[in-house]
């Protein structure tokens, strides 16, 4: 017999799931962000945006290492809402635009030593809209038009994981991952003069299948001391036209990484992290112009208890972080730092948790600049 | 709360701000696959074969009447017909009496001067057309009788009194006789045949029943100058079988002498009677059906036809066809087209006398046959041309027909997007 509260939640899990199904309202148009195949949001929670991606490794709302969800300890369901608001600058002329995402829902239980987790999320982001004011050439005149393109979709992963706990220090998890995606890119074109030529929108649609398996530890060598790593061993990703027509195929990039914490300090959480992917696993998705870079993902946070609310303690959050992004612009590498700031407030005792992660990240290639101010909200519960 | 939490956050994502952006105006780069391939050519030949028809509007389908005059060029007559003529007429608290008497017969013309040609005088003659016969709708019977012996009536009028609407005396004489007609047939019918002429091309028109301002025939039914003026409106008799046949032959027009030349190897439209031009595309499918048609240019060279003055213009107006292959008389199809307007709404105004290249958009013409596609009897890949004001000025445009010369013959120009990849990275 299930309570009301247990009933709130199926709804409440409900709501996101569909919220996440959705294809995302998000606007916004070129930017160093949203190149090639999007945006690689690589699943991070509100709680480890906060830290700069630091805890990526040791966080169990993050899909990223499968072994890290034995921290949740408990059942529990966790989705997060995650608005972005970019300033891309070119020559000077600066363009504001703004991305909305759901970007992680994530399904907790445990079973006596073994932890399981469902989780879906954004993989890569490819949302966007264009409007611009263009001179076409039709026929033997230039007539005046507005060019309108737009990007929605793209790559979402999903990922069933379980963690084994040996010991108290010891922990392994082992992640299928599933890759399904759609995107869906039209271009049109209104003219001024609608007696010469007719306005048109072209759309396509693409849609992607792949698959992954990821590994990860989670070890306490000491008594302050928490190290985890993750790996993903990519399989193919396939690109089509429609649901039929094969465009391209490549394969899930393999990623690794490494998390340390030292929690000697009272009340801190100091954390390091390591990691990488490599995205040239991609190539054969795309034109053959497309440019693939191999990056690398580095960041240092911490997590201070800061006051307490009904007996639980709110963690305060800081990192800085830095990392090269998949997509190069032209044949110039696109790289991100970024710092972050966030917090964690218990509620009702601790049996739910409000997680705010905010980040200010800064993107550059030859001659384009992009600020982003990211918001990332989660909310997770115990029931 | 997460409840609340996700609906907090759909309004959000319901409330995004786009401001106007450079970003791919700027950079490109920075929106790859964004670019579509337009492609132009010039199809040619680009008909099946193209049609000249004459005799539009049909038979009293005219909703103005055009009297015109061109001398030994172009002759109307407009036939009005009175078949319902009073007998009787009410005195003044009296009862009825039978007509034996009239006077101030005339007919009333609405005039219309749009676009007209008007000499400082004209000459209008009405001529009693009424052969005798019953259900009579053939046209020689009546041009036959555009004689004087059958004048019963008309005039010479100033420039100046052609205005809105014109009077035009009728001879008591003739009136009377035709009220007081007992003969089975011509019982109570006067019908009369208008003609204009005078020095210098004429070229007006008259209301008719379809445009609510039809000929109306005037006369006093008695020597008293208190009685009133009857007044009498367009009717037919005959032919008694065909109700729509009656209606047309209220008021209508015949052409009384066309010898305005045809032009071999061109099609042409515009004239009075009126001519518009059927045109059977023969564009390749993989292009109308199987692209994104940005524009469609008809390319017409037009060829200068001798007549009318230098100033003179003509509207040409592009229509769908709306039958299916199913109609095969393309004269037909050649009606069943749609208004003005409908799908197509370029136009062009041409100069009868000058030639050169001419052109008309067709694309959302082309853009209807790809939808089209797949229908079980689809339109025909076909369009109309017809003349603004059709049969009733006497302008005529001609353009080389699909049977001209490469260089001359009519063609399409198409610019359009290809079924490509785009979109990808």
């Amino acid at each position: 017999m299930r309570t009301s509260w247990q009933y709130r939640l199926i709804a409440a899990a409900g709501v996101c799931v569909w919220a996440l199904a959705l294809p995302s309202a998000a606007r916004a148009q070129g930017s160093l962000g949203t190149l090639g195949l999007g945006y690689p949001l690589g699943g991070q929670s509100a709680r480890s945006l906060g830290t700069g991606a630091s805890v990526a490794d040791l966080d169990p709302q993050t899909p990223i290492n499968p072994a890290a969800i034995v921290l949740n300890l408990r059942a529990q369901v966790y989705g997060q809402y995650e608005p972005e608001f970019r300033t891309v600058t070119i020559a000077g002329v600066g363009t504001k635009t703004t991305t909305s995402r759901f970007p992680l829902f994530m399904l907790t239980g445990r079973q006596g030593r073994a932890t399981f987790a469902i989780s879906f999320s954004s993989f890569m982001d490819r949302t966007w809209v264009n409007t611009y004011a263009d001179t076409q050439t039709v026929g033997s005149e230039r007539l005046a038009s507005t060019v309108l393109t737009q990007s929605i979709g793209g790559i979402s992963e999903g990922r069933a994981a379980m963690s084994w706990s040996f010991s108290d220090n010891i922990h392994v998890g082992f992640g299928l991952h599933v890759y399904p995606g759609d995107n869906r890119v039209s271009v049109g074109r209104i003219f001024a003069d609608s007696a010469r030529a007719g306005n048109f929108q072209n759309t396509n649609g693409y849609s992607f299948t792949g698959t992954a398996i990821s590994f990860g530890t989670l070890l306490v060598p000491g008594k302050h001391f928490v190290v985890a790593s993750d790996l993903r061993l990519g399989g193919s990703l396939t690109m089509r036209l429609g649901d039929s027509l094969t465009v391209g195929k490549g394969s899930i990039p393999l990623r690794y990484g490494v998390s340390a914490s030292y929690d000697g300090i009272p009340g801190a959480l100091l954390i390091a992290r390591f990691g990488g992917e490599k995205w040239s696993d991609l190539r054969g998705l795309g034109s053959s112009t497309l440019g693939l870079k191999d990056g690398t993902d580095m960041s240092v946070g911490t997590e201070i208890v800061g006051p307490r609310i009904s007996g639980a303690p709110v963690l305060l959050r800081a990192g800085y972080r830095s990392r090269g992004l998949p997509f190069t612009h032209g044949s110039s590498a696109v790289t991100e730092t970024s710092s972050a700031g966030g917090v964690g407030i218990p509620l009702i005792g601790g049996r739910a948790v409000f997680d705010v992660g905010v980040v200010h990240a800064s993107r550059t290639a030859v001659g384009i600049a992009e600020k982003s101010w990211l918001i990332s909200v989660g909310f997770g519960i115990r029931p | 709360m997460v409840a609340v939490l996700a609906v907090v956050a759909l309004i959000g994502a319901c409330k995004e701000s786009l401001d106007s952006g450079v970003a791919c105006g700027a950079a490109k780069t920075l929106c790859p696959g964004q670019n579509v391939e337009i492609r132009d050519t010039i199809i040619s030949p680009s008909l099946e074969f193209d049609s000249t028809y004459v005799g539009f509007p049909t038979r009293g389908a005219e909703f103005l009447l055009p009297l015109v005059s061109v001398t030994d060029t172009v002759q109307t007559v407009v036939v009005v017909r009175f078949d319902s003529l009073s007998t009787f007429y009410l005195p003044a608290l009296d009862t009825a009496r039978p007509i034996i008497y009239v006077d101030s017969s005339r007919i009333r013309l609405r005039i219309d001067l749009t676009r007209a040609q008007v000499p400082d005088s004209i000459r209008i003659d009405l001529y009693d057309v009424d052969n005798g016969t019953a259900d009579d709708t053939a046209s020689a019977p009546v041009l036959a009788r555009l004689k004087p012996q059958f004048r019963i009536g008309g005039g010479t009028f100033a420039k100046a009194q052609i205005v809105d609407s014109l009077y035009v005396s009728l001879k008591d004489s003739a009136m009377l006789a035709h009220v007081r007609d007992t003969m089975p047939v011509t019982r109570a019918r006067l019908r009369i045949g208008i003609t204009v002429s005078g020095k210098g091309p004429i070229s007006f028109r008259a209301g008719s029943v379809e445009s609510g301002a039809p000929i109306n025939l005037f006369f006093r039914p008695a020597n008293d100058t208190a009685a009133r003026a009857l007044v009498q409106s367009p009717a037919s008799a005959g032919p008694s079988d065909r109700a729509d046949i009656r209606r047309d032959l209220m008021d209508y027009m015949l052409v009384v002498k066309n010898t305005l030349p045809t032009l071999p190897g061109t099609m042409s439209l515009g004239g009075v009677p009126g001519r518009r031009v059927y045109l059977r595309f023969n564009l390749p499918r993989r292009i109308t059906d199987s692209t994104t048609i940005i524009r469609a240019t008809l390319r017409l060279n037009q060829v200068s036809y001798p007549f009318g003055g230098a100033g003179d213009t003509i509207i040409i107006h592009p229509h769908v066809v709306l039958a299916s292959d199913n109609v095969p008389d393309n004269r037909r199809a050649s009606t069943l087209i749609g208004v003005t307007g409908l799908v197509l709404t370029d136009s062009m105004a041409v100069f009868p006398r000058e030639s050169g290249l001419r052109t008309l958009e067709l694309y959302p013409l082309v853009r209807e046959w790809a939808s089209q596609a797949a229908l079980k009897n689809p339109p025909a890949r076909a369009g109309v041309l017809t003349a603004g004001n059709e049969g009733r000025l006497p302008r005529i445009a001609a353009f080389y027909s699909a049977t001209a010369s490469a260089a001359l013959r009519p063609s399409v120009r198409i610019t359009y997007i290809p079924k490509i990849t785009f979109g990808a990275p």
